[in-house]
């Protein structure tokens, strides 16, 4: 399904918050790409940069954050672009659906207003027209009787329901890219279900390419085709998600897995890894996630290791990184 | 079996809405909590599943008499509780304790962690003493945190380091009952697991019994010995854990179970999801109120509520169709 060409390219992303009263380090040195049509999760915990690096994308981080590094959207640099220029992408060509569905709709309008204000922004149609054409959405996103709910307020809806509506607002202009962060975080796990199938169905429909932030494992195994695990503001591996899975090469992807319970396995102690995210401001000068690694030798607290290539599109921010995937492969 | 240690009994809270509207006579009523009964052994860690506003936090209030009960009778170690009046509480709170969800929200800002974990025994009419105080640099190492951090304050700790300032202030009057609501929710997967085994292992070293709240089927089967489902205020299934992940009785509890995503990409597949969401407790359906939503529903769920029947040992439901019921999930699939 998916093409090999990247509509999204990252390189080198850096994200520094206060850069006047001193360096907070959000995101270092982040690559990656999207490539058309694909789902790309991004997993990581709070604290990762998995956040700060989709609002860097989408252009809405605070105006005196640094930000260096290239963000390529169809080969453009979206990083240097003025606010008009922005406003022909941010919405058109790339959506951004939140974590909070509560908040991010505006509780004093009405969902239809909301979303044909959205439409007749975008394109050039008369009321009535936005109105069809908000009915039309809103029955693709899976509500039930969308013409009546369209004089509804955010309030009078469910939390499931307001997230769908999210995700009609940000297919207005079947973008090319969506940016979905944590959508699923604050509803109940029938729900959550109920959302990924149909994320799932809108990117095999439209062909939109989605990069799906979340902190759940569960989630990534049941809708990614790649995944980038983030940790501490930093890239730790990225692969296939069957290779994630069968073969991880970084003791952090493996940790988060096997810390997280599954109703297959029953044991009396679950695996856990020790200690915290390191505070960015008082980073360790080695690996970040060194302290807290059981497999830690000498050399991991001398310098930042480099992504390593392994095989194929699989790689590892470890400099045990072959051993692990020995191992595994065993 | 060892001796019943709380038994809740047709638990009842209804919340009356006030409406604007003065020639309405009847207000509208939220059954939050209708006519549920479980027991919890010595020893023992019962967990309370279900989606939001299911009520099953509301149910760990009650028993806390926290909030007054509408109706029905929680019967703790001999006590009454739901006719007690603030004094008797006080003593009954000894052995009755509860951590909440937020870690952020359910600690004193202003208080130092030595006065937060302290702060039950106070109330006990415990005085500030050296031994209550080392006490309590005590109560922090149990709960994996060094001693020299008493005089901080919560700003000063993460997420999964508050929780475990809530479990040790919950475990200070080493209490027989400790309700569990939703207390590893708010965690990153990585200190979930953390503060899971430290909670095990409390148990294990204190005896105590945990009501444990949450909606994380994999988490709650993971700690608990039996489970109870709640849908719309009511436990539409109870049984020991393994019994109810291999032969769920309820197309509810099946329906929970579906939704669980996948541990592996191999095992994705396509499921027929329960479809819908959560009806309003303000008027729910009549007869079972899974009805609406359920993939078997015949006339008579419509019209008539299923009562929870004993479906085998220590295995309740509420389905007209329970007995059919596992042979009716393999034929759908």
């Amino acid at each position: 399904m998916s093409s090999d060409t990247p509509i999204l390219s990252i390189r080198d992303l850096t994200v520094d918050f206060a850069p006047k009263s001193g360096r907070l380090p959000a995101v270092s040195n982040v690559s990656f790409d999207v490539t058309a049509g694909e789902m790309m999760c991004v997993v990581g915990e709070s604290g990762s940069g998995k956040s700060v690096t989709a609002l860097a994308i989408m252009g809405l981080l605070a105006a005196d954050t640094a930000i260096s590094g290239n963000i390529l959207f169809e080969g453009r640099d979206i990083t240097r672009l003025s606010r008009r220029e922005w406003q022909k992408i941010r919405g058109r060509q790339i959506g951004m659906i939140f974590q909070e569905p509560m908040t991010s709709l505006n509780p004093v309008f009405t969902i239809g207003r909301q979303l044909v204000e959205t439409i007749r922004h975008h394109e050039r149609v008369s009321v009535r027209a936005a109105r069809d054409r908000a009915v039309e959405l809103l029955d693709m996103v899976g509500i039930p009787s969308p013409r009546s709910r369209l004089d509804d307020y955010p309030h009078q809806m469910s939390g499931g329901m307001r997230q769908r509506v999210m995700i009609a607002i940000a297919l207005i202009c079947s973008p090319r890219l969506l940016i979905a962060d944590e959508p699923t975080t604050a509803l109940d796990v029938t729900i959550q279900g109920q959302l990924l199938d149909l994320l799932n169905d809108l990117r095999s429909e439209t062909g939109t390419a989605i990069m799906l932030i979340t902190h759940n494992m569960g989630v990534v195994a049941e809708v990614a085709d790649r995944v980038t695990v983030m940790y501490s503001g930093c890239v730790a591996e990225q692969a296939e998600v069957m290779q994630i899975f069968d073969h991880p090469a970084h003791p952090y992807t493996s940790g988060l897995m096997n810390c997280t319970p599954k109703l297959t396995v029953t044991s009396a102690q679950l695996n856990t890894i020790p200690g915290s995210m390191p505070n960015p401001a008082a980073a360790p000068p080695g690996c970040l996630f060194a302290p807290r690694c059981e497999l830690a030798i000498d050399a991991c607290s001398e310098g930042r290791p480099a992504q390593v290539n392994l095989t194929g599109n699989h790689s590892s921010a470890c400099i045990r990184a072959e051993m692990l995937l020995g191992e595994s492969a065993e | 079996m060892s001796k019943v240690l709380i038994n809740v009994a047709n638990l009842v809270k209804h919340f009356t809405l006030a409406t604007s509207n003065p020639f309405v006579r009847d207000k509208p009523v939220v059954r939050a909590v209708d006519g549920v009964s479980f027991t919890v052994s010595e020893g023992e860690t019962l967990g309370l599943v279900g989606e939001s506003g299911c009520g099953k936090s509301t149910v760990g209030r009650l028993i806390l008499n926290l909030l007054p009960a509408s109706s029905g009778a929680v019967e703790f170690d001999g006590h009454d509780i739901l006719s007690m009046d603030s004094a008797g509480m006080r003593s009954v709170r000894k052995d009755l304790q509860i951590i909440f969800q937020d870690p952020h929200a359910s600690l004193n800002p202003r208080m130092t962690v030595e006065e937060i974990i302290l702060e039950p025994l106070y109330a006990q009419g415990h005085k500030r003493t050296p031994e209550l105080r080392a006490y309590a640099a005590e109560l922090l190492e149990m709960v994996g945190l060094p001693a020299r951090f008493r005089n901080r304050h919560p700003h000063q700790f993460s997420g999964g380091q508050r929780q475990r300032i809530g479990i040790a202030r919950a475990i200070a009057p080493k209490p027989k009952l400790v309700v569990c609501d939703e207390a590893v929710s708010a965690l990153d997967v990585s200190v979930q697991a953390q503060v899971i085994n430290l909670m095990q292992d409390l148990k294990a070293k204190m005896g105590m019994s945990y009501l444990f709240i949450g909606h994380d089927l994999a988490v709650v089967r993971h700690i608990s010995d039996r489970i109870a489902v709640m849908y719309l205020g009511r436990i539409v299934e109870i049984a020991r854990c393994d019994d109810l992940f291999s032969r769920p009785l309820h197309p509810y509890t099946q329906a929970l179970m579906a939704a669980i995503p996948v541990a592996h990409p191999r095992l994705r597949h396509k499921r027929d999801r329960v479809r819908g969401e959560l009806p309003s407790p303000l008027s729910p359906p009549k007869g079972c109120h899974f009805h609406p939503r359920c993939p078997f529903a015949q006339d008579i769920c419509r019209s008539e509520a299923p009562q929870l029947r004993q479906m085998g040992d220590e295995h309740q439901a509420s389905c007209h169709f329970a007995e059919d019921l596992p042979e009716k999930a393999t034929a759908a699939q």
